[in-house]
Protein backbone atom coordinates (compact mmCIF):
# COMPACT_ATOMS: atom_id res chain seq x y z
CA UNK A 1 0.00 0.00 0.00
CA UNK A 2 2.56 2.44 0.74
CA UNK A 3 4.27 1.48 -2.29
CA UNK A 4 1.49 2.63 -4.17
CA UNK A 5 0.23 5.46 -2.41
CA UNK A 6 4.50 6.60 -2.07
CA UNK A 7 6.58 8.90 0.31
CA UNK A 8 3.56 10.58 2.36
CA UNK A 9 3.42 12.35 5.74
CA UNK A 10 0.33 12.69 6.62
CA UNK A 11 -1.90 9.76 8.03
CA UNK A 12 -3.20 7.29 5.22
CA UNK A 13 -6.99 6.36 5.41
CA UNK A 14 -8.18 2.80 5.69
CA UNK A 15 -11.57 2.90 5.43
CA UNK A 16 -12.61 -0.42 5.03
CA UNK A 17 -11.12 -1.30 8.77
CA UNK A 18 -12.81 -0.53 11.57
CA UNK A 19 -10.75 -0.04 14.75
CA UNK A 20 -11.40 -2.80 16.65
CA UNK A 21 -10.12 -5.19 13.52
CA UNK A 22 -7.15 -2.86 12.56
CA UNK A 23 -6.15 -3.53 16.94
CA UNK A 24 -6.11 -7.09 16.02
CA UNK A 25 -4.16 -6.60 13.31
CA UNK A 26 -1.40 -4.98 14.88
CA UNK A 27 -1.55 -7.21 17.35
CA UNK A 28 -0.56 -10.02 14.70
CA UNK A 29 2.05 -7.87 13.61
CA UNK A 30 3.64 -6.94 16.66
CA UNK A 31 3.64 -10.66 17.77
CA UNK A 32 5.03 -11.60 14.14
CA UNK A 33 7.42 -8.63 13.61
CA UNK A 34 10.11 -11.09 14.06
CA UNK A 35 9.36 -13.79 11.33
CA UNK A 36 11.45 -14.70 8.70
CA UNK A 37 9.53 -12.87 5.52
CA UNK A 38 8.16 -15.12 3.33
CA UNK A 39 9.08 -16.24 -0.19
CA UNK A 40 7.22 -14.37 -2.91
CA UNK A 41 6.35 -17.94 -4.39
CA UNK A 42 6.12 -19.70 -1.79
CA UNK A 43 3.77 -22.46 -2.86
CA UNK A 44 4.72 -25.08 -0.18
CA UNK A 45 2.66 -27.71 1.19
CA UNK A 46 2.87 -26.10 4.84
CA UNK A 47 1.04 -23.05 2.84
CA UNK A 48 -1.37 -25.59 1.54
CA UNK A 49 -2.31 -27.42 4.87
CA UNK A 50 -4.65 -25.97 6.59
CA UNK A 51 -4.21 -27.62 9.88
CA UNK A 52 -0.70 -25.78 9.82
CA UNK A 53 -1.58 -23.19 12.48
CA UNK A 54 0.96 -22.37 15.08
CA UNK A 55 -0.84 -22.58 18.40
CA UNK A 56 -0.19 -18.16 19.15
CA UNK A 57 -2.47 -17.99 15.83
CA UNK A 58 -5.21 -20.22 17.05
CA UNK A 59 -5.82 -18.96 19.81
CA UNK A 60 -5.71 -15.70 18.62
CA UNK A 61 -8.17 -16.62 16.00
CA UNK A 62 -10.48 -17.57 18.52
CA UNK A 63 -12.82 -14.85 17.87
CA UNK A 64 -16.45 -14.49 16.75
CA UNK A 65 -17.13 -15.38 12.88
CA UNK A 66 -17.88 -11.70 11.91
CA UNK A 67 -14.46 -10.87 13.57
CA UNK A 68 -12.84 -13.68 11.74
CA UNK A 69 -14.13 -12.86 8.78
CA UNK A 70 -13.23 -8.57 9.15
CA UNK A 71 -9.98 -10.15 9.94
CA UNK A 72 -9.79 -12.09 6.87
CA UNK A 73 -11.08 -8.90 4.78
CA UNK A 74 -7.82 -6.70 6.26
CA UNK A 75 -5.71 -8.86 5.82
CA UNK A 76 -6.79 -8.92 2.65
CA UNK A 77 -6.85 -5.23 1.84
CA UNK A 78 -3.68 -4.26 3.38
CA UNK A 79 -1.95 -7.28 1.48
CA UNK A 80 -0.61 -8.77 5.20
CA UNK A 81 -0.64 -12.50 3.20
CA UNK A 82 0.78 -14.30 6.08
CA UNK A 83 -2.28 -13.73 8.23
CA UNK A 84 -4.74 -13.85 5.37
CA UNK A 85 -3.25 -17.35 5.14
CA UNK A 86 -4.09 -17.58 9.04
CA UNK A 87 -7.31 -16.34 8.62
CA UNK A 88 -8.44 -18.72 5.42
CA UNK A 89 -6.70 -21.87 7.24
CA UNK A 90 -8.95 -21.09 10.58
CA UNK A 91 -12.21 -21.18 8.45
CA UNK A 92 -11.02 -23.90 5.79
CA UNK A 93 -10.43 -25.95 9.69
CA UNK A 94 -14.17 -24.90 10.77
CA UNK A 95 -15.40 -26.28 7.02
CA UNK A 96 -12.74 -30.02 7.50
CA UNK A 97 -15.08 -33.07 7.97
CA UNK A 98 -18.50 -31.35 8.54
CA UNK A 99 -21.64 -32.67 5.88
CA UNK A 100 -23.29 -29.93 3.60
CA UNK A 101 -25.98 -29.20 7.01
CA UNK A 102 -23.32 -28.93 9.57
CA UNK A 103 -21.49 -26.48 7.28
CA UNK A 104 -25.04 -24.45 6.49
CA UNK A 105 -25.82 -24.41 10.29
CA UNK A 106 -21.77 -23.32 10.87
CA UNK A 107 -22.24 -20.33 8.64
CA UNK A 108 -25.85 -19.68 8.17
CA UNK A 109 -26.47 -20.71 4.79
CA UNK A 110 -29.66 -21.33 3.19
CA UNK A 111 -29.62 -24.24 0.71
CA UNK A 112 -31.07 -22.97 -2.04
CA UNK A 113 -30.84 -26.70 -4.59
CA UNK A 114 -33.73 -27.91 -5.48
CA UNK A 115 -34.09 -31.73 -4.60
CA UNK A 116 -33.24 -32.58 -8.23
CA UNK A 117 -30.05 -30.54 -8.51
CA UNK A 118 -28.70 -32.14 -4.89
CA UNK A 119 -29.31 -35.11 -6.70
CA UNK A 120 -27.27 -34.60 -9.93
CA UNK A 121 -24.68 -32.90 -7.35
CA UNK A 122 -23.97 -35.81 -5.13
CA UNK A 123 -24.11 -38.02 -8.34
CA UNK A 124 -21.24 -35.93 -10.11
CA UNK A 125 -19.37 -36.15 -6.97
CA UNK A 126 -18.95 -39.39 -7.35
CA UNK A 127 -17.48 -39.07 -10.72
CA UNK A 128 -14.95 -36.82 -8.76
CA UNK A 129 -13.07 -39.80 -6.43
CA UNK A 130 -9.93 -40.92 -7.40
CA UNK A 131 -10.46 -44.46 -7.57
CA UNK B 1 -19.17 -16.05 4.90
CA UNK B 2 -21.10 -14.85 2.41
CA UNK B 3 -19.45 -11.60 2.85
CA UNK B 4 -15.73 -13.07 1.61
CA UNK B 5 -15.07 -12.29 -1.98
CA UNK B 6 -14.95 -14.68 -4.54
CA UNK B 7 -11.18 -15.10 -4.57
CA UNK B 8 -10.97 -15.53 -0.92
CA UNK B 9 -13.69 -18.23 -0.85
CA UNK B 10 -12.18 -19.85 -3.14
CA UNK B 11 -8.08 -19.39 -1.39
CA UNK B 12 -10.90 -21.54 1.31
CA UNK B 13 -11.85 -24.01 -0.80
CA UNK B 14 -8.49 -24.48 -2.41
CA UNK B 15 -7.10 -25.43 1.64
CA UNK B 16 -9.71 -28.07 2.33
CA UNK B 17 -9.57 -31.96 1.23
CA UNK B 18 -11.07 -33.14 -1.28
CA UNK B 19 -13.89 -34.57 0.45
CA UNK B 20 -14.66 -31.44 2.48
CA UNK B 21 -14.55 -29.73 -1.18
CA UNK B 22 -17.42 -32.46 -2.04
CA UNK B 23 -19.28 -31.22 0.77
CA UNK B 24 -18.91 -27.51 0.29
CA UNK B 25 -20.66 -28.23 -3.40
CA UNK B 26 -23.46 -29.55 -1.62
CA UNK B 27 -23.82 -26.64 0.26
CA UNK B 28 -25.62 -24.70 -2.29
CA UNK B 29 -25.49 -22.86 -5.53
CA UNK B 30 -22.75 -20.51 -4.63
CA UNK B 31 -20.17 -22.76 -3.04
CA UNK B 32 -21.23 -25.51 -5.36
CA UNK B 33 -20.06 -23.43 -8.18
CA UNK B 34 -16.71 -22.41 -6.27
CA UNK B 35 -15.83 -25.86 -5.18
CA UNK B 36 -16.51 -26.94 -8.59
CA UNK B 37 -13.41 -25.97 -10.11
CA UNK B 38 -11.57 -26.85 -7.37
CA UNK B 39 -13.00 -30.53 -7.38
CA UNK B 40 -12.58 -30.79 -10.87
CA UNK B 41 -9.37 -28.82 -11.55
CA UNK B 42 -7.46 -32.24 -11.44
CA UNK B 43 -8.66 -34.93 -12.58
CA UNK B 44 -7.31 -38.71 -12.43
CA UNK B 45 -7.96 -41.46 -14.54
CA UNK B 46 -6.76 -44.99 -13.74
CA UNK B 47 -7.19 -47.97 -15.93
CA UNK B 48 -10.27 -49.66 -15.11
CA UNK B 49 -14.07 -49.67 -15.99
CA UNK B 50 -15.41 -47.23 -13.39
CA UNK B 51 -12.53 -44.77 -13.52
CA UNK B 52 -12.99 -45.35 -17.42
CA UNK B 53 -16.58 -44.65 -17.18
CA UNK B 54 -16.63 -41.56 -14.61
CA UNK B 55 -14.39 -39.46 -16.97
CA UNK B 56 -16.43 -40.06 -20.01
CA UNK B 57 -19.02 -38.47 -17.49
CA UNK B 58 -17.04 -36.00 -16.76
CA UNK B 59 -16.05 -35.07 -20.13
CA UNK B 60 -19.86 -35.27 -21.48
CA UNK B 61 -20.62 -33.03 -18.70
CA UNK B 62 -19.41 -29.27 -20.09
CA UNK B 63 -20.06 -27.59 -17.08
CA UNK B 64 -17.34 -29.38 -15.16
CA UNK B 65 -15.25 -30.28 -18.14
CA UNK B 66 -14.54 -26.81 -18.40
CA UNK B 67 -13.06 -26.28 -14.99
CA UNK B 68 -10.42 -29.50 -15.96
CA UNK B 69 -6.95 -28.15 -16.03
CA UNK B 70 -4.73 -30.73 -15.75
CA UNK B 71 -5.28 -34.87 -16.24
CA UNK B 72 -3.49 -37.72 -15.51
CA UNK B 73 -3.84 -41.08 -16.96
CA UNK B 74 -2.28 -43.87 -14.79
CA UNK B 75 -2.39 -47.22 -16.99
CA UNK B 76 0.79 -49.60 -15.90
CA UNK B 77 0.40 -49.47 -12.48
CA UNK B 78 -2.43 -51.62 -12.54
CA UNK B 79 -0.72 -54.04 -14.08
CA UNK B 80 1.21 -55.31 -11.50
CA UNK B 81 -1.01 -57.17 -9.98
CA UNK B 82 -1.32 -59.83 -12.26
CA UNK B 83 2.82 -60.33 -12.04
CA UNK B 84 2.05 -60.43 -8.29
CA UNK B 85 -0.84 -63.10 -8.68
CA UNK B 86 1.49 -64.70 -11.29
CA UNK B 87 4.28 -64.55 -8.39
CA UNK B 88 2.07 -66.15 -5.70
CA UNK B 89 0.24 -69.01 -8.20
CA UNK B 90 3.72 -69.92 -8.86
CA UNK B 91 6.30 -69.77 -5.74
CA UNK B 92 3.34 -69.50 -2.96
CA UNK B 93 1.05 -71.76 -4.68
CA UNK B 94 2.50 -73.81 -7.54
CA UNK B 95 0.23 -76.47 -9.14
CA UNK B 96 0.37 -80.10 -7.11
CA UNK B 97 0.83 -78.03 -3.96
CA UNK B 98 -2.23 -78.56 -1.77
CA UNK B 99 -2.86 -74.65 -1.48
CA UNK B 100 -5.66 -74.14 -3.12
CA UNK B 101 -8.06 -73.36 -0.39
CA UNK B 102 -10.96 -70.97 -0.04
CA UNK B 103 -8.85 -67.92 0.07
CA UNK B 104 -6.43 -69.12 -3.25
CA UNK B 105 -9.92 -69.18 -5.08
CA UNK B 106 -10.67 -65.63 -3.90
CA UNK B 107 -7.57 -64.40 -4.70
CA UNK B 108 -7.55 -66.06 -8.18
CA UNK B 109 -11.28 -65.48 -9.27
CA UNK B 110 -10.32 -61.44 -8.58
CA UNK B 111 -7.64 -61.35 -10.90
CA UNK B 112 -9.09 -63.67 -13.15
CA UNK B 113 -12.09 -60.90 -13.34
CA UNK B 114 -9.31 -58.08 -13.14
CA UNK B 115 -7.78 -59.28 -16.59
CA UNK B 116 -11.14 -60.11 -18.03
CA UNK B 117 -12.44 -56.24 -17.15
CA UNK B 118 -8.82 -55.05 -18.49
CA UNK B 119 -8.82 -57.24 -21.75
CA UNK B 120 -12.80 -56.10 -22.48
CA UNK B 121 -11.55 -52.09 -21.77
CA UNK B 122 -8.55 -52.11 -24.42
CA UNK B 123 -10.65 -51.54 -27.54
CA UNK B 124 -12.61 -48.44 -25.48
CA UNK B 125 -10.07 -47.05 -24.01
CA UNK B 126 -8.83 -44.77 -27.10
CA UNK B 127 -11.92 -43.53 -27.39
CA UNK B 128 -13.26 -42.43 -24.52
CA UNK B 129 -9.25 -40.78 -23.91
CA UNK B 130 -9.79 -39.27 -27.56
CA UNK B 131 -13.09 -37.61 -26.40
CA UNK B 132 -11.79 -36.43 -23.23
CA UNK B 133 -9.53 -34.88 -24.45
CA UNK B 134 -11.51 -33.02 -26.81
CA UNK B 135 -14.04 -32.00 -24.03
CA UNK B 136 -11.23 -30.17 -21.50
CA UNK B 137 -11.46 -27.02 -23.11
CA UNK B 138 -9.24 -25.17 -21.01
CA UNK B 139 -6.38 -28.57 -19.67
CA UNK B 140 -3.07 -27.21 -19.52
CA UNK B 141 -1.06 -30.05 -18.16
CA UNK B 142 -1.35 -33.74 -19.11
CA UNK B 143 0.31 -36.57 -17.18
CA UNK B 144 0.57 -40.34 -18.37
CA UNK B 145 1.87 -42.54 -15.95
CA UNK B 146 3.39 -45.65 -15.29
CA UNK B 147 3.51 -48.20 -12.92
CA UNK B 148 6.88 -49.95 -11.93
CA UNK B 149 6.93 -52.70 -13.23
CA UNK B 150 7.49 -56.16 -11.82
CA UNK B 151 11.04 -57.69 -12.55
CA UNK B 152 9.91 -61.06 -11.31
CA UNK B 153 7.37 -61.75 -13.98
CA UNK B 154 8.26 -64.99 -15.84
CA UNK B 155 5.21 -66.99 -15.92
CA UNK B 156 4.57 -67.72 -20.02
CA UNK B 157 0.93 -68.38 -19.14
CA UNK B 158 0.32 -64.27 -18.83
CA UNK B 159 2.70 -62.92 -21.33
CA UNK B 160 -0.33 -62.71 -23.94
CA UNK B 161 -2.20 -60.69 -21.60
CA UNK B 162 0.86 -58.55 -21.07
CA UNK B 163 1.42 -58.01 -24.82
CA UNK B 164 -1.58 -57.09 -24.90
CA UNK B 165 -2.09 -54.64 -22.49
CA UNK B 166 1.28 -52.87 -23.33
CA UNK B 167 -0.15 -52.58 -26.47
CA UNK B 168 -3.18 -50.97 -25.09
CA UNK B 169 -1.39 -48.60 -23.47
CA UNK B 170 0.42 -47.26 -26.71
CA UNK B 171 -2.88 -47.34 -27.52
CA UNK B 172 -3.54 -45.35 -24.82
CA UNK B 173 -0.60 -43.48 -25.58
CA UNK B 174 -1.77 -42.62 -29.66
CA UNK B 175 -5.51 -41.59 -28.79
CA UNK B 176 -4.12 -39.08 -26.03
CA UNK B 177 -1.44 -37.10 -27.92
CA UNK B 178 -3.45 -37.90 -31.42
CA UNK B 179 -6.06 -35.98 -30.21
CA UNK B 180 -3.33 -33.18 -28.39
CA UNK B 181 -1.30 -33.01 -31.67
CA UNK B 182 -4.74 -31.79 -33.44
CA UNK B 183 -5.35 -28.76 -30.48
CA UNK B 184 -1.78 -27.70 -31.63
CA UNK B 185 -2.23 -27.78 -34.75
CA UNK B 186 -5.82 -25.84 -34.58
CA UNK B 187 -3.82 -23.46 -31.82
CA UNK B 188 -5.44 -25.24 -29.22
CA UNK B 189 -8.93 -25.86 -27.87
CA UNK B 190 -8.33 -22.96 -25.40
CA UNK B 191 -11.90 -21.77 -25.98
CA UNK B 192 -10.98 -17.98 -25.12
CA UNK B 193 -8.70 -17.80 -28.23
CA UNK B 194 -5.89 -16.34 -26.28
CA UNK B 195 -3.58 -18.69 -27.63
CA UNK B 196 -1.75 -17.65 -30.87
CA UNK B 197 -1.28 -21.08 -33.55
CA UNK B 198 2.75 -21.15 -32.92
CA UNK B 199 1.84 -21.93 -28.74
CA UNK B 200 0.66 -25.05 -27.59
CA UNK B 201 -2.13 -24.66 -25.38
CA UNK B 202 -0.71 -27.33 -23.01
CA UNK B 203 1.68 -26.31 -20.42
CA UNK B 204 3.01 -29.68 -19.63
CA UNK B 205 2.57 -32.83 -21.49
CA UNK B 206 4.53 -36.29 -19.31
CA UNK B 207 4.98 -39.27 -19.24
CA UNK B 208 6.60 -40.88 -15.78
CA UNK B 209 7.86 -44.14 -15.05
CA UNK B 210 8.58 -45.24 -18.09
CA UNK B 211 12.15 -45.66 -17.27
CA UNK B 212 11.79 -47.63 -14.51
CA UNK B 213 10.67 -50.40 -16.92
CA UNK B 214 13.11 -52.78 -18.22
CA UNK B 215 13.86 -51.59 -21.72
CA UNK B 216 14.94 -55.15 -22.88
CA UNK B 217 11.66 -56.56 -20.66
CA UNK B 218 10.04 -54.58 -23.25
CA UNK B 219 11.50 -55.64 -26.39
CA UNK B 220 10.68 -58.54 -25.66
CA UNK B 221 7.00 -57.80 -26.02
CA UNK B 222 7.82 -56.24 -29.37
CA UNK B 223 6.52 -52.86 -27.48
CA UNK B 224 9.84 -51.21 -26.77
CA UNK B 225 11.18 -49.67 -29.70
CA UNK B 226 7.59 -49.01 -30.79
CA UNK B 227 6.45 -47.18 -27.94
CA UNK B 228 9.50 -45.24 -28.11
CA UNK B 229 9.08 -44.31 -31.59
CA UNK B 230 5.36 -43.55 -31.10
CA UNK B 231 6.64 -41.17 -28.15
CA UNK B 232 9.09 -39.63 -30.12
CA UNK B 233 6.99 -38.78 -32.95
CA UNK B 234 4.55 -37.45 -31.10
CA UNK B 235 6.64 -35.26 -29.29
CA UNK B 236 8.18 -33.63 -32.44
CA UNK B 237 4.59 -34.03 -33.73
CA UNK B 238 3.84 -31.36 -31.00
CA UNK B 239 6.99 -29.53 -31.40
CA UNK B 240 6.17 -28.80 -34.45
CA UNK B 241 6.89 -24.92 -35.38
CA UNK B 242 8.80 -24.70 -32.29
CA UNK B 243 11.60 -22.71 -32.05
CA UNK B 244 13.93 -24.75 -29.26
CA UNK B 245 14.55 -28.19 -28.50
CA UNK B 246 16.07 -29.08 -24.88
CA UNK B 247 16.19 -33.22 -24.40
CA UNK B 248 16.92 -35.27 -21.55
CA UNK B 249 18.34 -38.84 -21.47
CA UNK B 250 17.18 -40.96 -18.60
CA UNK B 251 19.18 -42.80 -16.29
CA UNK B 252 18.54 -46.28 -17.30
CA UNK B 253 18.83 -45.84 -21.25
CA UNK B 254 20.79 -48.62 -22.37
CA UNK B 255 19.99 -48.00 -26.58
CA UNK B 256 20.08 -44.32 -26.98
CA UNK B 257 22.23 -44.43 -30.26
CA UNK B 258 18.96 -46.29 -31.49
CA UNK B 259 16.78 -43.76 -30.06
CA UNK B 260 19.06 -40.64 -31.24
CA UNK B 261 19.55 -42.00 -34.86
CA UNK B 262 15.30 -42.09 -34.74
CA UNK B 263 14.94 -38.77 -32.86
CA UNK B 264 17.39 -37.18 -34.85
CA UNK B 265 16.20 -37.95 -38.30
CA UNK B 266 13.12 -36.71 -37.05
CA UNK B 267 14.11 -33.78 -35.95
CA UNK B 268 14.73 -32.41 -39.24
CA UNK B 269 11.45 -32.33 -39.80
CA UNK B 270 11.11 -29.35 -36.98
CA UNK B 271 10.66 -26.09 -39.19
CA UNK B 272 11.95 -23.13 -36.89
CA UNK B 273 13.75 -24.44 -34.75
CA UNK B 274 16.74 -22.19 -33.08
CA UNK B 275 17.29 -23.46 -30.09
CA UNK B 276 18.93 -27.25 -28.92
CA UNK B 277 20.13 -28.71 -25.63
CA UNK B 278 20.51 -31.79 -24.64
CA UNK B 279 20.75 -32.10 -20.34
CA UNK B 280 23.12 -35.45 -20.15
CA UNK B 281 23.80 -35.47 -16.49
CA UNK B 282 22.27 -39.07 -15.82
CA UNK B 283 23.58 -40.94 -18.29
CA UNK B 284 26.46 -41.22 -21.06
CA UNK B 285 27.46 -37.80 -20.10
CA UNK B 286 31.56 -38.22 -22.43
CA UNK B 287 29.16 -39.05 -25.43
CA UNK B 288 26.79 -36.16 -24.21
CA UNK B 289 27.95 -34.42 -28.13
CA UNK B 290 27.13 -37.17 -30.00
CA UNK B 291 23.47 -35.95 -31.58
CA UNK B 292 24.78 -32.18 -32.21
CA UNK B 293 26.55 -33.12 -34.81
CA UNK B 294 23.44 -34.80 -37.24
CA UNK B 295 21.61 -31.64 -35.65
CA UNK B 296 23.51 -29.15 -36.72
CA UNK B 297 23.70 -30.53 -40.23
CA UNK B 298 20.01 -30.30 -40.44
CA UNK B 299 19.46 -26.93 -38.90
CA UNK B 300 22.15 -24.59 -40.76
CA UNK B 301 19.99 -21.91 -38.94
CA UNK B 302 20.77 -23.43 -35.14
CA UNK B 303 21.41 -20.04 -33.12
CA UNK B 304 22.15 -22.10 -30.25
CA UNK B 305 23.27 -25.40 -29.80
CA UNK B 306 24.75 -26.77 -26.79
CA UNK B 307 24.87 -29.95 -24.78
CA UNK B 308 25.30 -30.33 -20.95
CA UNK B 309 25.28 -31.48 -17.59
CA UNK B 310 22.98 -28.45 -15.44
CA UNK B 311 22.77 -27.63 -12.21
CA UNK B 312 19.97 -29.34 -10.69
CA UNK B 313 20.13 -26.47 -8.07
CA UNK B 314 20.33 -23.84 -10.62
CA UNK B 315 17.86 -25.40 -12.73
CA UNK B 316 15.15 -25.67 -10.14
CA UNK B 317 15.45 -22.22 -8.97
CA UNK B 318 15.19 -20.47 -12.36
CA UNK B 319 12.59 -22.76 -12.98
CA UNK B 320 10.24 -20.50 -14.45
CA UNK B 321 13.30 -18.86 -16.72
CA UNK B 322 13.98 -22.76 -17.37
CA UNK B 323 17.81 -23.32 -17.37
CA UNK B 324 18.58 -19.83 -19.56
CA UNK B 325 20.98 -19.68 -16.91
CA UNK B 326 22.25 -22.94 -16.12
CA UNK B 327 25.52 -23.86 -14.88
CA UNK B 328 27.86 -26.48 -15.36
CA UNK B 329 29.49 -27.79 -12.58
CA UNK B 330 30.43 -31.63 -13.96
CA UNK B 331 34.03 -32.19 -14.75
CA UNK B 332 33.31 -33.24 -18.02
CA UNK B 333 31.52 -30.23 -19.12
CA UNK B 334 34.36 -28.99 -21.18
CA UNK B 335 34.16 -32.41 -23.53
CA UNK B 336 30.76 -31.68 -24.08
CA UNK B 337 31.20 -27.97 -25.04
CA UNK B 338 33.60 -28.25 -26.96
CA UNK B 339 32.40 -29.68 -29.84
CA UNK B 340 29.31 -27.39 -29.18
CA UNK B 341 31.87 -24.28 -29.61
CA UNK B 342 33.24 -25.25 -32.61
CA UNK B 343 29.67 -25.85 -34.20
CA UNK B 344 28.16 -23.25 -34.07
CA UNK B 345 30.37 -20.32 -32.39
CA UNK B 346 30.48 -18.55 -29.06
CA UNK B 347 28.10 -16.11 -28.16
CA UNK B 348 29.05 -13.02 -25.99
CA UNK B 349 31.72 -14.36 -24.27
CA UNK B 350 35.44 -15.22 -25.18
CA UNK B 351 36.51 -17.20 -21.76
CA UNK B 352 36.88 -20.99 -23.10
CA UNK B 353 35.60 -22.62 -19.91
CA UNK B 354 34.22 -20.01 -17.72
CA UNK B 355 30.84 -19.38 -17.08
CA UNK B 356 30.99 -16.20 -18.82
CA UNK B 357 31.46 -18.35 -22.34
CA UNK B 358 28.78 -20.72 -20.99
CA UNK B 359 26.52 -17.56 -20.31
CA UNK B 360 27.02 -15.80 -23.64
CA UNK B 361 25.68 -19.51 -25.07
CA UNK B 362 22.76 -19.61 -23.33
CA UNK B 363 22.08 -15.49 -24.32
CA UNK B 364 19.99 -16.72 -27.70
CA UNK B 365 17.17 -17.79 -24.71
CA UNK B 366 14.50 -15.29 -24.58
CA UNK B 367 14.40 -13.92 -20.60
CA UNK B 368 10.60 -13.70 -20.73
CA UNK B 369 7.91 -15.11 -22.93
CA UNK B 370 5.87 -18.24 -22.53
CA UNK B 371 7.69 -21.48 -21.83
CA UNK B 372 5.85 -25.15 -23.63
CA UNK B 373 7.55 -27.70 -21.95
CA UNK B 374 6.69 -31.58 -23.28
CA UNK B 375 8.69 -34.74 -21.24
CA UNK B 376 8.39 -37.53 -22.84
CA UNK B 377 9.93 -41.46 -22.26
CA UNK B 378 13.09 -38.82 -20.69
CA UNK B 379 12.64 -36.27 -23.24
CA UNK B 380 11.93 -33.21 -22.91
CA UNK B 381 11.04 -30.78 -25.67
CA UNK B 382 11.10 -26.62 -24.60
CA UNK B 383 10.53 -23.90 -26.75
CA UNK B 384 9.25 -20.34 -25.78
CA UNK B 385 6.75 -18.16 -27.86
Amino acid sequence: MLEDVGEVTEAIPIPNVNENVLKKVIEWCEHHKGDPPAQADDDSDSRKKSSDIDEWDQKFMQVDQEMLFEIILAANYLDIKPLLDVGCKTVANMIKGKSPEEIRKTFNIQNDFTPDEEEQIRRENEWAEDR
Amino acid sequence: MNSLPIELTDQIISLLPKKSQLSVRLVNRRFCELATAAVFRDVTTYFCKESLNRLEKIAATPRLARHVRSFEYAFIGVYSTPMSFVHFKTVLAPPGRAYHGEHMETFYTHYEEQFLEHNSLLPLEPRILRRAMCAFPHLRCVTLRHGKYDHAYNDESWSYTLKDVSLGGKRAHKALTEALAKRAETGGGGGDGEEGVDVLPLEKLSATGIPQMPFDELLNFGCGVGLVEMLTTVNIHIALQKRAVYARFPRRMEREDVLLADVVSRLKNIVNLRFWMDECDTVYCNDAYIPLFPISRAHASLSVLFSCPPSRTQASSHSSRLRCTLVLKDRNWYRVLHPAKNLVGRRGSKGGRSRGGLKGVFSGWPKKGKIVCLVMYGWVFCSAS
